[in-house]
């Protein structure tokens, strides 16, 4: 068994909203190995911002929303860590970016008192050096003029350059776990691939591991090495991007991967999934996406699918898939 | 340097509004009374007296000559001479102006103070008993009749307890302090008098509590709203995911965006504080411009009151116009929008 | 408008509203019923009883020439009372007039508004008050007047800044279309969509305007005596005060309570018609 920087166990978690307790996260299990970028894939509501959140331990209502599971990172349950244990890890060892770089920078402060203000929460030097080293991260993810930038407001830099930002001051600390939610959604498609050309040489140059969002299948498909598949707070596939791209086993990534529109097909109807995302509330008996699932057997309503183990680390959560073995 | 321009470009609109300043006040003592000419020589004049004052002042004439003449006045300073007194308006108000700026900027400080904490404080503690706290005093801040908490807290503090001295701005047996700003407590501080530092301290203390507690109840409000809107801002995650303290989140993170809007506030404060002093001056026989309209109101001594009011008003526009520039400085977004 | 199931929904859920009408609907009560409330004339004079501390006789005591102070109390109810609604009622009906007219018309007319009204709000409102109260003689009716023209500009804003809004909404330009008169579209249109804001306001407005109007009879501006009004009878209470604290703290409790509960009820009403205020 390889060495994990993080590795999710059973994890589960209930959120407050409006007034009601809704369990978003059913029991999720997955891991991330040292130096690679794993894939979280899945569509809006199918929970994988509240995983990236549980991990940060950022969570509305804070550790009572995690009811069940643990999260290991290096080893140690950040499910038991204090706040102040917690605010130590965050920016030093573990890391995020966000989807929207318009909205997550301060804007009445200079990116140079921010970024100065992260590395001195978690490093213990003099403001010149942190001011130097903010200077170096600047220039290492490509920012033309460095001074410049630090110097000016977040409103006169453009959402390219802010997520350029985001990333220098994610990896000033040397993070061992960078987890992107969803960096380049909000980009143009030009801007996109530059910050994805970034990332990854970012990740190459510093050997930390990354947490990848998103809810499109091609990014991942061009950025990560093994990917886990979501839907509605579950993890239904989970394996090597490869094998799962070129032959899913899962009725809901085949779908998935089947609706993406392709040139190639010159197919004239576009295909989508029947039906919606479960309502996150429902108590659902089986596996929670036969409803709309094409290949349901009878015993879908019935119970939860047993998790199946493929060669290669490839794990399903399907009927059909233990069945056909 | 963009101060400068920023008051380039204001000042015709604030010229505007000194004109329309000088137009009202001159409208309430000119145009509304029934006799003005009895408004400006006083109740008790007698016919003869009337009928001079009316040539002397020229109320014979139309309106708009009247009104050049009143503005023509008060660009040399005249305010007139108060019946009461029967000194000119302007020097009296001149005279009595540093001990009301003494207690409305005391009270203004003490506003923001415990307004501002009271407001992060309701803010962090959300729904829990620190919010209720400050909801209460905040609640209580605005129901109470300034006239009454000045004179309870005169009962419970001076006659009472014997904590606070309730009249004056110093003891009786202290002289003032040589003349510098008119403060007691700089002029006290400059010349190295101890006692009349202290002295000046305890006389403020009952006089800017009350002026303060009804508006720091706005203040406290208003930065609690702005706070937990702040909070709920996507910036603020991403401060928390880069691991920054509980306490530089909220005191300067939040906070520097909380005010914002609070800055505004800050300048209407300012004037209701100015409002208040009528009030607070009188109750605690505070020898500043509230005290002497008030004086004046009980004579109709009708060029004081305008006196007044217009220096009232104009005092208040320009701190309206520093509170905007203090916006402008504390906004980096603004400054390039304009 | 919601519908009244659900008001009472709201106001029992939140308890301190229901306590703001409950005081609210108390001194409206006092002040209906003050005539047949008071155990004496509130203003029969009786010198050899004067300044007696409260007892079973006089449960607020005496004034300075002897008069039952509960009972005046108990009048000054009504007058504060019928002054704060009068002060807003006319504040809002002249505001809400001239900010629609104002801000549906645009141009110049608009531009000349905006302007008076950005100068009277260059004047503090309390002195601003008192200078008009001054100006217009010494009574309580005078007092109403000034107080609420004090207030006018902050409807002729607050409605002016709805009208600019609602103006551009579909349904009035097709109204237009149609050839409707202004005055047809502003009352049909403009107007009752305008009016959540001002009712808020009016409801906020009520305790502020009580105690402008009291602080303005303090100096002397306002009911004239004999009248029982709060702050009158605070103002002669002020020599008395030290030595007869029930003078001054009687009626100041009467004008702090029915503040509060003007205030509360405001708030109940402001969370109630506007969802954004929730925090």
């Amino acid at each position: 068994m390889k060495e994990t920087i993080l590795s999710i166990e059973n994890l589960t978690v209930d959120l407050l909203s409006g007034g009601e307790i809704r369990r978003v996260l059913h029991d999720i299990s997955f891991d991330v190995f040292p130096g690679e970028i794993l894939g979280l894939v899945g569509e809006s509501g199918s929970g994988k911002s509240v995983t990236a959140a549980a991990i940060m331990q950022l969570l509305t209502g804070g550790n009572k929303a995690i009811v069940g599971g643990k999260i290991l990172f290096k080893g140690q349950d950040l499910v038991n860590k204090t706040p102040a244990q917690m605010q130590a890890i965050r920016g030093k060892d573990m890391a995020m970016i966000f989807q929207e770089p318009m909205t997550s920078l301060n804007p009445v402060f200079t990116i140079g008192t921010q970024f100065v203000d992260i590395i001195r929460t978690h490093k213990a030097i003099t403001e010149k050096e942190a001011i130097q080293h903010a200077l170096n991260m600047l220039k290492a993810v490509h920012i033309p003029d460095s001074e410049r930038t630090f110097q000016s407001y977040p409103y006169e830099l453009s959402g390219g350059m802010r997520q350029r930002v985001m990333i220098a001051m994610a990896q000033s600390c040397s993070p061992s776990l960078l987890i992107a939610d969803e960096p380049t959604t909000a980009l143009d498609v030009t801007i996109q691939a530059q910050i994805l050309r970034l990332l990854r040489a970012t990740v190459k140059n510093s050997r930390s591991s990354v947490i990848f969002i998103s809810h499109d299948l091609g990014v991942i498909s061009q950025l990560c090495q093994r990917v886990a598949v979501m839907y509605a707070g579950e993890i239904i596939e989970y394996g090597v991007v490869e094998t799962i791209l070129q032959d899913p086993k899962h009725p809901y990534t085949k779908a998935l991967l089947h609706s993406i529109p392709d040139f190639s097909t010159k197919s004239r109807t576009l295909t989508s999934i029947p039906g919606t995302v479960p309502d996150v509330q429902a108590v659902m008996t089986g596996c929670r996406f036969h409803p709309r699932c094409a290949e349901r057997q009878e015993i879908c309503s019935k119970q939860k699918p047993a998790p199946v183990t493929l060669p290669e680390n490839h794990h399903i959560n399907c009927w059909k898939v233990s069945k056909e073995r | 340097m963009f101060i400068l321009r920023y008051f380039i470009k204001r000042l015709p609109r604030l010229l505007v509004v000194f004109w329309g300043v000088s137009v009202i006040t001159f409208a309430i003592s000119h145009v509304i009374p029934g006799d003005p000419a009895r408004m400006l020589a006083g109740q008790k004049a007698s016919q003869e007296t009337l009928t001079k004052i009316r040539v002397e002042l020229g109320l014979d004439r139309p309106i708009y000559v009247q009104y050049l003449r009143y503005a023509g006045d008060l660009l040399h300073g005249d305010m007139g001479t108060s019946i009461r007194t029967q000194q000119p308006v302007a020097s009296e108000l001149k005279k009595y102006f540093p001990a009301t700026l003494e207690l409305t900027l005391v009270s203004m400080l003490l506003t923001l103070l415990i307004g501002i904490s009271l407001g992060i404080l309701a803010a962090v503690q959300r729904d829990r008993w620190g919010d209720h706290v400050s909801r209460l005093i905040s609640l209580l801040g605005v129901s109470t009749p300034l006239f009454w908490s000045g004179l309870l807290v005169m009962i419970v503090f001076y006659k009472w307890l014997q904590l606070f001295p309730a009249s004056g701005r110093l003891d009786t047996f202290l002289t003032p302090p040589p003349q510098v700003t008119g403060l007691y407590l700089l002029d006290g501080l400059l010349a190295g008098d101890g006692r009349v530092v202290v002295s000046a301290f305890e006389h403020l203390v009952l006089p800017a509590s009350c002026l303060a507690y009804v508006q720091l109840a706005v203040i406290a409000r208003q930065v609690r709203a702005s706070m937990i809107q702040v909070l709920s801002l996507d910036y603020i995650r991403t401060a928390k995911a880069f691991g920054l303290s509980n306490r530089k989140i909220i005191c300067q993170y939040a906070l520097k965006n909380a005010l914002l809007p609070t800055v505004t506030v800050a300048g209407l404060i300012f004037g209701e504080l100015l409002g208040g002093a009528i009030i607070t001056e009188t109750i605690f026989s505070w020898p500043g411009m509230g005290k002497y309209v008030v004086d004046s109101v009980a004579f109709l001594d009708f060029p004081a009151i305008m006196g007044f009011t217009m220096v009232v008003a104009l005092s208040y526009v320009l701190i309206n116009l520093l509170v905007d520039l203090l916006y402008r400085v504390l906004d980096p977004q603004i400054r390039e929008v304009e | 408008m919601k519908s009244f199931g659900s008001v009472y929904s709201i106001l029992r859920r939140n308890s301190l509203t229901l306590l703001g009408c409950f005081i609210v609907l108390v001194m409206l009560f006092i002040g209906l019923a003050a005539p047949v409330l008071s155990p004496y004339n509130p203003v029969a004079i009786d010198i050899v009883n004067k300044l007696q501390a409260p007892s079973a006789a006089h449960w607020f005591g005496t004034d300075e020439i002897g008069r039952d102070i509960f009972s005046r109390v108990l009048y000054g109810c009504r007058i504060s009372i019928q002054v704060g609604l009068y002060i807003v009622l006319l504040a809002a009906v002249v505001g809400t007039i001239v900010g629609s007219i104002s801000g549906y018309q645009g141009g110049l007319l608009d531009q000349v508004i905006m302007t008076i009204t950005d100068i009277l709000l260059s004047f503090p409102s309390l002195v601003l008050a008192m200078a008009l109260a001054a100006a217009l003689g010494p009574s309580l009716y005078n007092t109403m007047l000034a107080v609420a023209i004090v207030k006018i500009p902050v409807y002729v804003r607050l409605v002016r800044g709805q009208v600019l809004s609602l103006k551009e909404q579909s349904y009035v330009k097709a109204a237009q279309t149609f050839g409707a008169s202004q005055a047809w579209i502003l009352s049909r249109h403009i107007i009752p969509n305008s009016l959540a804001p001002v009712l808020i306001q009016i409801t906020l407005g009520i305790g502020e305007a009580i105690l402008t109007a009291s602080s303005l009879s303090f100096i002397g501006l306002g009911a004239q005596p004999p009248t029982p009004e709060w702050g009158a009878m605070i103002s002669t209470a002020r020599i008395y005060a030290l030595d007869q604290w029930w003078y001054v703290t009687f009626p100041g409790i009467a004008i702090f309570t029915t503040v509060v509960g003007f205030n509360l009820l405001g708030d109940g009403i402001r969370d109630l018609l506007d969802p954004r205020s929730k925090n």
